[in-house]
């Protein structure tokens, strides 16, 4: 499918087009998305927040190409998104390392699925392993290492691949506050370095604000962007100083306000969802 | 915990308290406590097995037994396997075949023994089946489950960099389900041995089965413990070797608590 | 696949499998003798049910699992509580027992021939010992799983000794026992059969165990039909209710 034509010469990093998405749950036909329209510059880091259940992971799913929507369509670099695109990055929730590959073998992984030669791929997970401070536990065991040490691997896994696109679902939600800031500190350095597009979902505002551009909020089922706030926050940030900034509470609060009324539809929606479960058991 | 406890539950005091048992044995055995001709004692087995040893009836009868429970067990663990990766693969296959397997599986397949001698004879054959059969059912269960828990995430991640579905079966599929494997296979071996010792009681001409059958056929429960003395010092052994293969193997994982709060 | 798809398909699988061992049997003699025929092992199912006789056979393995089942599983149960409760006991004895576990129990049957001959107790004793090491491996487990942090709790609420073996201990354990119901249930049957084809004057084991001596595949297949009848269905049952009982445990 040819391109769609956009303002700019260059095609943006990420498009969506009227994403409509439904799961069928329990014989019912549930819309999770509905007309979402979204539009990622290169370069560009977007925080995704919004009210628990609402479709956000499945936003970077449709975007990766491993579930396709239900109707509307997703481009990547101009290219319409019909297969699982190897060109982009993407860090789960969970480390989804293999536990029985040690880090180096972990970090190689994806060169070695590229067919990247076997020293050059080794040489490269040693770097990335580097930058991610994590010199000196090229042999050890997942198991071995703490949250904080399997995320940096999950980190050095994404990055060595060069993905073009990163995609970053809550990936840092598992983490301790401590360990979260320096992840986060960690992963603005990279990303100051690198420049890479980031697509990064949160449920945590000051997490999103404190990261990115811009910050995309949206609605409760069936789900549409409903506020895109720029973040004019000055970089190189850090994570943890920018929180102390006047124009950080500002965007926070006028974010919160766009966001309460989301949040209290969207519980409602599972304690409604909870109660029909409930309902279905007896 | 006092002192006496302490030396108790060392290596020292576990072998402590064997000899203890033992020499309790032969103590009430010889004061005539204990009846000889229900209880033996342990010197009597000892004189057995050494009248065994000097005869060579020991190598060649636990050759018998292990070379079934051995064939068996690669038989079974490689078409369990095969089995196990063709339903996981093929969904609709598995979902005619399942129920079968399920069937099977609560069968109490060691009584299928008389079955197995009636259609082979009493050679090594029945009882490598026998043994093959039993040890199939567990690898095929464990491979199938170890394929079906690999996290979606793992896929997921593999697809986005460009793995192949032979990418995936190699470097992601197979080491998942061999942790399965080789856990379930260290369970099976005590199994394929009891598969053999079995096969053997049921009808058979030589193993250590055979022995201990001889045994009680001439109501001589000395010759009966013996055998299991035998059976027994084989199953330390290859428990003992087997743990180091899959601890080897399966370095990877996490230790198992030590601290003896694990579920199952 | 449909429901009704996966039926025919399962239908036509065994339709075509007893089809091929016909034919097979009726066209050579060695098949015929060797694993028998379809109809002739029905035949022998008709006259084993009509004549009644395989209700005598049943009832005296039934006998033996339930009796063996029983004493087993009571002293199963009342030696994990003694061991864990009297840690001195535990140390002393945990050696042996791990000796013991490494024996499959089932080898240990000619020991009970030899003990109780060729009668019902003796198979009695071979359940007895396999259901005893199955609960008390389980309750074992299960008065361990009792976290410290449950403990805690209650002591704190002021429960004494015997509120906690109450209210902690003995529930904890019971859900144990069942959840370990299905394998020693199975493991009963097992054993009583087993004990059987060693030597005995009835049982099912027995009507296997004499038809294999005469070299009869139709009557040794007849037999293990009606074990399949008799234990697949029940071990479908305890499998429910081992899934009801341990929901609380959640997987």
């Amino acid at each position: 499918m040819r391109a769609p034509e956009s303002a700019s010469h260059k095609p943006p990093a990420v498009e969506l087009r009227d994403i409509c998405h439904r799961f069928a749950q329990g014989g019912r036909d549930l819309p999770v998305i509905e007309g979402l329209n979204l539009s990622v510059k290169e370069g560009e880091f977007l925080s995704i927040v919004g009210p628990s259940g609402c479709g956000k992971s499945t936003l970077l799913r449709l975007i990766s190409g491993l579930s396709p929507p239900t109707s509307g369509a997703a481009y990547v670099n101009g290219e319409h998104v019909d297969r699982v695109r190897t060109d982009v990055g993407y860090m789960f929730q969970t480390d989804a390392l293999l536990p029985w590959r040690t880090v180096l073998d972990n970090v190689a992984l994806p060169l070695k699925l590229q067919k990247v030669r076997r020293q050059d791929r080794e040489r490269r997970a040693r770097e990335w392993i580097a930058t991610v401070g994590l010199r000196g536990f090229e042999n050890s065991f997942p198991h071995q290492l703490s949250g904080g040490m399997r995320k940096r691997v999950s980190l050095a896994c994404t990055m060595v691949a060069t993905p073009n696109i990163i995609l970053m679902d809550e990936p840092f939600s598992a983490l301790d506050v401590q360990t979260r800031s320096l992840m986060e500190n960690e992963l603005m350095a990279i990303w100051q370095r690198e420049r890479k597009t980031v697509l990064f979902v949160t449920h945590d505002l000051e997490e999103a604000i404190a990261l990115s551009d811009r910050v995309v909020v949206l609605s409760a089922r069936p789900t549409k962007v409903k506020a895109v706030r720029t973040i004019d926050l000055a970089r190189p940030r850090n994570v943890l100083d920018v929180r102390s900034e006047l124009s950080f509470h500002q965007l926070y609060t006028q974010l919160w306000e766009d966001m309460r009324e989301e949040v209290l539809s969207g519980y409602e929606q599972e304690r409604a969802a909870a109660r029909m479960q409930g309902a279905d058991k007896q | 915990m006092s002192k006496t406890e302490h030396i108790l539950s060392g290596p020292i005091g576990r072998v402590a308290v064997v000899v203890l048992f033992l020499a309790a044995w032969e103590g009430t055995a010889r004061l005539g406590w204990i009846s000889p001709f229900f209880f033996s004692s342990p010197s009597e087995v000892f004189d057995v097995i050494r009248v065994w040893y000097a005869r060579g009836h020991i190598f060649g009868n636990m050759g018998f037994t292990l070379a079934e429970a051995f064939i068996g067990l690669v038989i079974g663990a490689v078409l369990g396997t095969a089995i196990g990766f063709a339903l996981a693969f093929l969904p609709r296959v598995a979902a005619v075949v399942e129920p079968f397997m399920a069937i099977m599986n609560s069968f109490p397949r060691l009584t299928l023994a008389p079955l197995f001698i009636v259609w082979f004879g009493f050679g090594m054959a029945p009882k490598i089946v026998l043994v093959a059969t039993f040890i199939l059912f567990m690898c095929y269960l464990n491979a199938y489950t170890g394929l079906r828990q690999v996290p979606p995430e793992l896929i997921d991640r593999a697809r986005l960099w460009g793995a192949t579905r032979w990418d995936l079966a190699r470097d992601i599929y197979l080491p998942s389900a061999a942790s399965w494997i080789l856990t379930g296979l260290r369970a099976s071996v005590g199994f394929a041995v009891i598969g053999a010792v079995v096969g053997e009681y049921i009808g058979g001409d030589s193993g250590i089965g055979f022995l201990i059958l001889t045994g009680q056929s001439r109501l001589r429960i000395r010759e009966v413990f013996a055998g299991l003395a035998l059976l027994l010092i084989a199953a330390i052994f290859i428990d003992y070797l087997l743990r180091r293969i899959e601890s080897y193997l399966l370095r990877w994982r996490a230790e198992a608590s030590a601290s003896g709060h694990q579920m199952t | 696949m449909t429901t009704t798809a996966k039926r025919i398909w399962q239908v036509m699988v065994v339709a075509s499998l007893l089809g091929a061992w016909a034919i097979a049997a009726s066209q050579s003699l060695i098949v015929r003798d060797v694993v028998g025929d379809p109809f002739a092992v029905v035949t022998q199912l008709f006259r084993l049910v009509g004549s009644g006789e395989i209700f005598r056979h049943l009832a005296v393995t039934v006998e033996e699992a339930v009796i063996g089942f029983s004493i087993g599983a009571v002293l199963g149960a009342a030696v994990a509580f003694v061991l864990t409760f009297v840690p001195f006991l535990r140390r002393l004895f945990d050696p042996l027992i791990g000796i013991i576990a490494v024996v499959p129990r089932i080898v240990l049957a000619p020991v009970f021939m030899v003990w109780f001959g060729l009668g019902i107790s003796s198979k009695a004793a071979m359940v007895a010992t396999i259901v005893f090491f199955i609960v008390y491996f389980n309750v074992d487990a299960g008065l361990r799983s009792v976290s410290g942090l449950l403990i805690d709790r209650a002591r704190i609420m002021g429960a004494d000794k015997f509120a906690m073996t109450r209210e902690i201990y003995i529930p904890a354990s019971v859900v144990w026992i069942l959840s370990g119901l299905r394998v020693s249930v199975g493991f009963a049957f097992l054993g009583a059969i087993v004990a059987e084809y060693l030597g005995a004057n009835a049982g099912i084991g027995s009507l296997i165990a004499t038809a294999q001596s005469l070299n009869d595949p139709n009557a040794v297949m007849a037999g293990l039909v009606v074990v399949l009848v008799v234990v697949v269905p029940l071990d479908r049952v305890l499998t429910v209710i081992e899934a009801r009982t341990t929901a609380w445990r959640g997987t």
